[in-house]
């Protein structure tokens, strides 16, 4: 079947080369000291202001290092199939379509996965943060649901970044937003109404509400409304983005801007 | 020697303020420290605090954009094409790149004026200075301190294969452990003395002493002291520097 | 800005007329690499890049280096122009050692190479050649003048204010020669500066260094393009796996095939079989083989004249021929020649 070829070969292929970091040099800074270094700056950060407790900063700031390779890993594949210059065929059939998002996000939910365990890890020797086990499978599910949601972003910026323009300065924002306003650091009941409309139809938000939910508490199914959204963000993200895609194809082909497909 | 550390240092200064992404990261990031400092520290709070929060903003961009560049410094040379150039230049090597990393430091002063005016602006916190003239000598102070102390990074970080990113991951510990926005008494008190021998720790006392008040002498003092320390220690690493690009030719000159 | 002190050593070879001192010394010089390659199992390599090479380059001269890529030229530059340090033996620009005397070396010396890169690309021109005049120390007072000297010799004047990234890589190259001879330096290193130039802007570029080392420049310069290793340089080396394995002027080259008949055959799929026997045919000297869109070019070297073609023509029976022309040698066949043997 070839959607499952696209979607394992093609994701596993593209991860691979984006993180060909057999380097334990660029591997341990960027996916071990960065994200773990963030979680401690805020948390402390949280204790001179008398914010917070620890344990909102370590589910802020571990959701946020879970989700940015998975903004960068499908911003990154967009990329690379342009490179390629399969990106057009690709977006030729919904099946395929999909199949080449979720083979692209895949390996990077796992790899969010991956480091959001290593910080809650850390995080219960360096600070006050200490999960409970019933908590654990519940807080999988909002990593998982925040880290495909965040992906549908890189599918934006990738999208974006096929128009030929630099996507640092959009990376840079997409960041600044995470940071700022998905109360990851910030309760965003603190905002004024309208950033809060604005925190609300961001990626993470719910996932991290979620998390925190979850975590003081409450059972699954008692925030399965926040995860359902979370989910639907992720959806609405990456129904758009292939829409744009599939337009920008469009476009590229009457223009005859070859660059772009 | 002189006119080549100054002329250097605005010759890389303007070819720092024509480069778009180090003036996004030196306008957006102080603005997010900016504002995540003024809602965790609470709307009700001290407007002083507020403002030396802004100071902490500016001085935590600076030490950003001096990791990232400084441990990029030498990189960034090569793909120029420039760095066989200048290692080929009859001056001290010393001299043609603490220039560089001193002006990835002094973009800082884009970081002031935007968190000034933003919180200004935005939040109403009025910019009064105690000191006014202590303020003027304090923020090159600490400016040539911090960009000293990127000459370090840039000439001993250059032997790990992976510097830049190495560099990057100095950003948040040194937020931290120097004080910028996280007083230094929440912290476990074996940070302290690490604090002592970094740059943005005497900066950051000596701007905020100057604009809230308070012995700015003492701090701009120390700002030149370690700026000595760190070129003494710049010059062994330089040496070695040069060993292993000249004898050994494992460090890439092109 | 003169030189104040200038310790020259006697050439070792008499002259063309030009000064019997010896800009460049460089004695059994030798430069290897230690690399390594697989990641699992490094092996560790020593690469001889250079092996105990030999030049003498007059004061004035315009001395070319000739070889093929990874032959050890650009080392050999990297050498010379302090980058480097010699493995063994020793090298000396102007009487100073280039391992221990680096600085003064570095004061007396240009280095200029081909391509695009070199420069900061958001200053201008003007800004360029101001920071390095900083760098390579010209007096204060003089500065100004120098750069605006410079810009007019090169041709930039009037766009000297705006930025190096709206340059065609022609003006780049002329602002990248400006560079080098900012603190004009009586020794001048041009690494391959005519490399992807187009025809104008190289034959301008070519005329620029004729007219310094009619200004009394010492210059070494290294090329692949023979024609203009023929056109100006006074005398060249040709160096090959390392070793410098001849040396002497054009002309002198050129002589070491002088007695030889060039061949050039085209011809249409050409076996490697075919090739062999044109080898074993009496009075051949050496077989190369071009590859060209459909065809190949065979070149052949040989001692006997012209009718030596019908024996080959015998041999290429059956292969489908065009072309043959029989010529005299060009430098470039020297230079197969030579590199060939090595």
């Amino acid at each position: 079947m070839n959607w499952l070829r696209v979607f394992f070969v093609g994701g596993l292929t593209s991860y691979r080369a984006l993180f060909a970091w057999l380097n334990p040099w660029v591997f341990g800074p960027t996916l071990i000291i960065y994200p773990l270094a963030q979680l401690v700056f805020y948390a402390y950060l949280g204790r001179a202001a008398h914010a917070e407790s620890d344990t909102y900063f370590v589910v802020g700031d571990a959701f946020i290092a879970a989700a940015l390779p998975a903004v960068w890993g499908t911003a990154q594949g967009v990329a690379g199939e342009r490179r390629t210059q399969t990106l057009g065929m690709l977006l030729s059939s919904p099946a395929s379509r999909l199949a080449l998002f979720l083979g692209r996000a895949l390996p990077t939910i796992v790899n969010g996965f991956v480091i959001a365990v290593f910080c809650f890890a850390a995080s219960t020797v360096l600070l006050n943060f200490h999960p409970s086990a019933a908590a654990l499978p519940g807080l999988s599910i909002a990593i998982v649901a925040s880290t495909f949601s965040c992906a549908a972003v890189g599918l934006w910026i990738g999208a974006f970044g096929l128009r030929g323009r630099s996507t640092t300065a959009l990376n840079n924002v997409v960041l600044v937003a995470f940071l700022l306003l998905t109360g990851a650091n910030v309760p965003i009941s603190r905002f004024p109404g309208w950033v809060q409309t604005v925190s609300s139809v961001l990626p993470l938000t719910h996932g991290i509400k979620a998390g925190r939910e979850i975590l003081a508490g409450a059972s699954v199914s008692h925030t399965t409304g926040l995860l359902l959204t979370e989910l639907a963000v992720g959806i609405v993200y990456t129904t758009t983005a292939a829409l744009a895609l599939k337009l920008l194809e469009a476009e590229s082909r009457r223009t005859a801007s070859l660059e772009t497909f | 020697m002189i006119r080549l550390l100054v002329n250097g240092l605005r010759i890389h200064f303007i070819q720092l303020s024509r480069s778009s992404n180090d003036i996004v990261a030196m306008t957006l990031w102080p603005i997010l420290y900016a504002t995540l400092a003024y809602y965790l520290f609470g709307a009700h709070s001290n407007p002083r605090v507020l403002f030396s929060a802004s100071l902490g903003a500016t001085v935590m961009a600076i030490w950003g954009s001096v990791t990232t560049g400084s441990s990029g410094a030498l990189d960034n040379q090569r793909r120029y094409g420039t760095l066989e150039l200048l290692v080929a230049a009859p001056v001290p090597f010393m001299a043609v790149l603490a220039p560089i990393t001193i002006a990835t430091a002094s973009i800082g002063i884009y970081a002031l004026a935007t968190t000034l005016l933003w919180g200004w602006l935005v939040f109403g916190i009025p910019v009064h200075l105690a000191h006014p003239l202590l303020f003027v000598v304090a923020l090159p102070s600490a400016v040539i301190a911090i960009g000293m102390l990127g000459l370090l990074i840039a000439t001993t970080i250059v032997v790990y294969r992976a510097a830049n990113f190495l560099g990057n991951s100095l950003e948040y510990p040194g937020w931290l452990v120097t004080g910028l926005l996280v007083p230094v008494s929440v912290l476990p008190a074996w940070v302290q003395p690490i604090s002592w021998v970094l740059a943005p720790t005497w900066g950051m006392r000596a701007l905020r002493h100057a604009a809230l008040g308070g012995s700015t002498l003492p701090d701009i003092g120390a700002c030149l002291a370690v700026s000595l320390i760190y070129a003494g220690l710049a010059l062994f690493s330089i040496r070695g520097l040069e060993r292993l690009a000249r004898r050994r030719a494992t460090l890439a000159l092109s | 800005m003169g030189l104040r002190r200038h310790r020259l050593k006697p050439a070792r070879t008499a002259g063309l007329g030009l000064s019997a001192l010896a800009a460049i010394e460089v004695e059994s010089l030798s430069r290897s690499y230690r690399s390594g390659t697989g990641v699992v199992r490094r092996r560790r390599l020593l690469v001889e890049a250079v092996r105990e090479i030999d030049l003498s380059i007059r004061e004035g001269e315009l001395f070319g280096l000739l070889g093929p890529n990874g032959a050890g030229k650009t080392t050999t530059i990297k050498v010379l122009t302090t980058l480097l340090l010699p493995s063994s033996g020793s090298a000396h620009v102007l009487g100073f050692d280039v391992a221990r005397e680096a600085r003064e070396v570095r004061r007396r010396i240009g280095y200029v190479f081909g391509g695009d890169r070199g420069l900061y690309d958001r200053l201008s021109a003007f800004d360029n050649l101001s920071y390095f005049a900083d760098v390579y120390r010209v007096p204060l007072r003089s500065k100004r003048t120098r750069i605006d000297e410079l810009i007019e010799m090169v041709g930039l004047k009037g766009r000297e204010r705006e930025r190096v990234e709206t340059y065609s890589r022609g003006m780049r190259q002329r602002l990248h020669i400006a560079r080098g001879l900012l603190h004009d330096p009586p020794v001048l290193f041009l690494d391959e500066p005519t490399i992807g130039l187009d025809p104008v802007g190289a034959r301008d570029l070519r005329q620029t260094i004729a007219s310094l080392k009619e200004a009394g420049k010492t210059i070494l310069l290294t090329t692949h393009y023979m024609f203009e290793a023929d056109a100006l340089c006074d005398r060249i080396a040709v160096i090959a796996g390392g070793r410098i394995v001849a040396t002497g002027t054009p002309a002198e080259l050129k002589a070491t095939v002088a007695d030889r008949t060039i061949i050039e055959i085209d011809v249409y799929g050409a076996s490697s079989a075919l090739i062999d026997r044109l080898r074993d045919v009496d009075g051949v000297a050496s077989v190369a083989v071009e590859a060209r869109e459909q065809a190949q070019v065979i070149l052949i070297q040989s001692s006997r004249g012209p009718e030596l073609v019908q024996t080959l023509m015998r041999e290429l029976d059956g292969a489908t021929v065009g072309r043959v022309v029989s010529r005299e040698p060009t430098l470039e066949d020297a230079y197969i020649e030579l590199v060939g043997r090595a």
